[in-house]
């Protein structure tokens, strides 16, 4: 990332690592006021539950990065949970998780299609394959929750290596994979630029509508494994699981520093812009505040983060 | 003294210490077509905004139809009684004709502004009488041909009450049979009583429709003239003076002028051959050669269809016949990756929408176009970029406070620099530049010159696209002339600037 060093001010050191700031003296202010927010099981807590939206997140990043919008996730997440539960009555479980992988795969491949090739806007692509993709749900379970049977398969959701649970592990892995493809290879770097000018990009020779696409098969691909994970810790699909989970994707990137216009952003910071979001509830709920209050405190926070960097990047441009 | 609509006397401005207007005299009479000439960069566009009041001036006084316009004067031209049709049309495609002509000024009823149809159909026909021609006052803007729109802007300048109306190379959107209709238009606005204040580049057309012509020469006021007074010729010598520019045809001889050295005009091999390029009004069958080591010049007035021939050979537009051969393999459907591939560079007319991501650090801008080159399969080399990077920054002299800075930050001639890197980095055997001088300073331009130069001697062939004639007689070995979609003819290097102006203007 040397090409994209070079010399930083005290300001824009601030800028760059202001969420980051916020989120640790947050997590401070909270340990102080909160004597069991420090606990390891609270922590393993934060950390098991900040998983399932934490990698469906990884996807929303790449496809606001390109430019685009992705609303559907939350149905892929549906659709694929219920798809590793329903088809361990044909085959083995491995097979299975490979499936609902594929089943996310190709939505995104039809959401980037639609998006670059037909050129709908992308809110809108995606809000029909995300109407589609919940129907499919609906008409796949039947309306009623599935109940999986295989043991094995619940490990993926609540076993544990030692103390830390394996979606934690699973999670860091998949934030260090996915920001290596970002920061350091040649789709991440056509990616930026597609989202920072795509037409500027194109006459550059590269193919755009190509790496346009693959921001939504990895937004697919990442919202399956979100469905997987979801899937196995249940031990269990509902057609309504996943309700609203986009959105929760969305404002972590965001809060995380992606740029909404597109062109650039951070698996890492999507990653405490998840977490920022989930110690948040855990401290309302050792408090005893309810749901409601936490749906406004959160709004709150989205409209905070995200109005200080537009502000802050409409005062650069002056 | 006449009866003057709009008396400009003494006025001054400059941009960052650069004068751009020279105590400028301009005075325009009631119910003439004034007929407004001058090379790119003449001034013409600065005299017309601060007309409009979109620039304040910095010193002169502006008189417009007895009254003085102040200094720093707020609200539009549109309520002052002058109105501006532009080249592209400044009309709301989504809303109709009747609905665009009143936009602002709708007759309405009461307090909840309920629009008054009645009066608007009739001030809308009665309008229509007055300047002689009929327009479907609920057709949709965006339905309407070009030679329609300029109608529509026409009937709406006045409806807005606009006693003065300056037109801003508007027959450039428009086909043949549109032109002539278009000059009865104005011809029958001038018996009628309007005031016009006409710019152009086409001299024929000015010999039929204006009555007197101003020429603009590096800001200042070189002449006003009756038409019956001059001829084509004389525009032309007005337009370029008598003295310096003239030279720099001339300058073949010079040890220091760039571009030389690459090897006699139709010396090298055939790196690139257009046959029969077509595409909508804009390119009408174009052929055309790029040979190794040799500097063809493009040049035409804008609207000539350059930008667009240029696009079709980096397959930026789709072409819709003819076929581009280049290096031997030969094709009728050619795309920015395939072009890339088989050798060829572009950088286009518009550096801030479509030669860089703005938003991004001047590395990531440089290497956009051949990261192959600095990473190994997918991975990048960090290391490898920034070296390429910092030698690119240095070899091309590009002032930059780093690698990270934002493209956004940078001067004219920087941003330009490092598109020309972008494409020096990825090493096409044949480059395209759509107006690579445009909008930057004078020393950017002369290391632009000089690297133009030095890409042709390593055996590259460059297309060099411009509409300022000194430019091309500098840099090009040989100049094609485009006109209306079409190369109008070829000339040599040492050509004069009056036979290449005169290609240009059809005079």
């Amino acid at each position: 990332m040397s090409a994209n060093g070079g010399t930083v001010g005290a300001g824009a050191f601030f800028r760059r690592y202001a969420i980051l700031i916020i989120f640790c003296a947050l997590a401070v202010v909270i340990s102080l006021v909160t004597p069991k927010f420090l606990s390891a099981q609270n922590v393993m807590n934060i950390l098991r539950q900040s998983s399932i939206i934490g990698l469906m997140a990884i996807g929303t990043t790449f496809v606001i990065i390109g430019g685009g919008f992705d609303i559907s996730v939350g149905s892929t997440l549906a659709l694929t949970a219920a798809a590793v539960i329903g088809m361990q009555a044909h085959m083995p479980w491995p097979w299975a998780v490979l499936a609902a992988l594929a089943v996310g795969l190709l939505i995104g491949l039809v959401n980037g299609v639609l998006a670059a090739i037909v050129g709908i806007v992308p809110i809108i692509a995606t809000l029909g394959t995300m109407t589609i993709v919940r129907g499919l749900t609906y008409i796949y379970t039947g309306g009623y929750p599935i109940v999986g049977e295989s043991e094995p398969f619940r490990e993926i959701g609540s076993g544990r290596a030692w103390i830390i649970p394996y979606p934690v592990i699973f999670l860091v892995v998949m934030v260090l994979f996915w920001q290596f493809v970002l920061s350091r290879t040649r789709t991440g770097r056509y990616v930026c630029s597609v989202g920072g000018n795509k037409e500027a990009t194109r006459l550059s020779g590269v193919p755009v509508d190509f790496y346009h696409i693959l921001t939504f098969v990895i937004g697919g691909l990442t919202a399956a494994m979100a469905g997987v994970v979801y899937a196995s810790r249940l031990n269990s699909a509902t057609p309504l699981a996943g309700n609203g989970y986009e959105m929760d994707a969305i404002a972590s990137t965001v809060i995380g520093g992606t740029s909404v216009s597109g062109g650039e952003g951070s698996i890492f910071g999507t990653l405490v812009g998840v977490l920022m979001l989930n110690i948040v509830s855990n401290m309302f709920n050792l408090w005893g505040v309810p749901v409601h209050v936490q749906h406004l405190v959160k709004g709150v926070i989205i409209l905070l983060a995200v109005g200080i960097d537009s502000y802050g990047r409409k005062a650069e441009r002056r | 003294m006449t009866d003057a609509l709009l008396r400009i006397t003494g006025l001054n401005k400059s941009f960052w210490n650069v004068p751009v207007l020279l105590d400028v005299d301009f005075e325009v009479r009631r119910g003439e077509v004034h007929a407004l000439v001058g090379e790119n960069g003449a001034g013409k566009s600065t005299l017309i905004k601060i007309i409009c009041c979109a620039y304040q001036r910095d010193s002169g006084r502006i008189v417009f139809d007895g009254r003085e316009f102040a200094a720093a004067d707020p609200g539009g031209a549109l309520e002052r009684g002058i109105a501006v049709i532009h080249q592209e049309t400044s009309l709301i495609p989504t809303l109709t004709v009747i609905e665009n002509v009143f936009l602002g000024i709708e007759p309405v009823y009461g307090l909840f502004g309920v629009c008054r149809r009645d009066v608007m159909r009739e001030r809308f026909f009665a309008l229509c009488r007055r300047v002689g021609f009929a327009l479907p006052p609920d057709r949709k803007v965006r339905s309407l041909g070009p030679a329609e729109r300029k109608l529509a802007e026409i009937v709406k300048a006045l409806a807005h009450d606009a006693r003065l109306i300056i037109m801003d190379e508007p027959t450039d959107s428009l086909g043949g049979g549109e032109i002539e209709a278009f000059f009865r238009v104005v011809n029958d606005l001038k018996a009628r009583g309007v005031t016009v204040i006409y710019i152009t580049h086409y001299l024929g057309e000015l010999f039929r429709i204006s009555d007197r012509v101003t020429v603009l020469k590096d800001g200042v006021r070189v002449a006003t003239e009756n038409i019956g007074d001059v001829t084509a010729e004389r525009i032309v010598k007005l337009m370029l003076g008598s003295t310096g520019r003239g030279a720099a045809g001339g300058g073949t001889e010079g040890s220091g002028t760039p571009g030389k050295g690459g090897g006699p005009p139709g010396g090298g091999g055939e790196l690139l051959r257009a046959e029969g390029l077509r595409r909508g009004d804009a390119v009408l069958g174009v052929d055309l050669t790029l040979r190794r080591g040799e500097i063809t010049g493009l040049v035409g007035v804008i609207g000539s269809g350059k930008t667009e021939l240029a696009r079709l050979l980096f397959g930026a537009d789709r072409m819709e016949a003819g076929a581009v051969t280049v290096r031997g393999g030969r094709t009728a459907r050619l795309d920015p990756v395939r072009a890339k591939r088989a050798g060829i560079g572009f950088l286009p007319e518009d550096r801030k929408t479509q030669g860089l991501i703005h938003g991004q650090a001047v590395g990531r801008n440089l290497t956009l176009a051949a990261l192959d080159k600095v990473s190994w399969g997918e991975i990048l080399s960090p290391a490898a970029e920034s070296a390429a990077c910092r030698e690119l920054v240095d070899s091309l002299s590009i002032k930059i406070a780093g690698l990270g800075q934002r493209v956004r930050h940078l001067s004219g001639g920087n941003q330009q620099k490092v598109v020309l890197g972008k494409w020096l980095f990825a090493g096409p055997e044949i480059l395209i530049l759509d107006e690579p001088t445009r909008g930057i300073d004078v020393g950017s331009k002369r290391a632009i010159y000089k690297l133009v130069a030095e890409i042709a001697r390593q055996g590259k062939a460059v297309l060099f696209i411009s509409s300022e004639v000194p430019e091309i007689l500098e840099v090009a070995d040989r100049i094609l002339v485009m006109r209306k979609g079409a190369i109008a003819g070829e000339l040599p290097r040492g050509a004069r600037q009056e036979e290449v102006l005169g290609m240009m203007l059809e005079a």
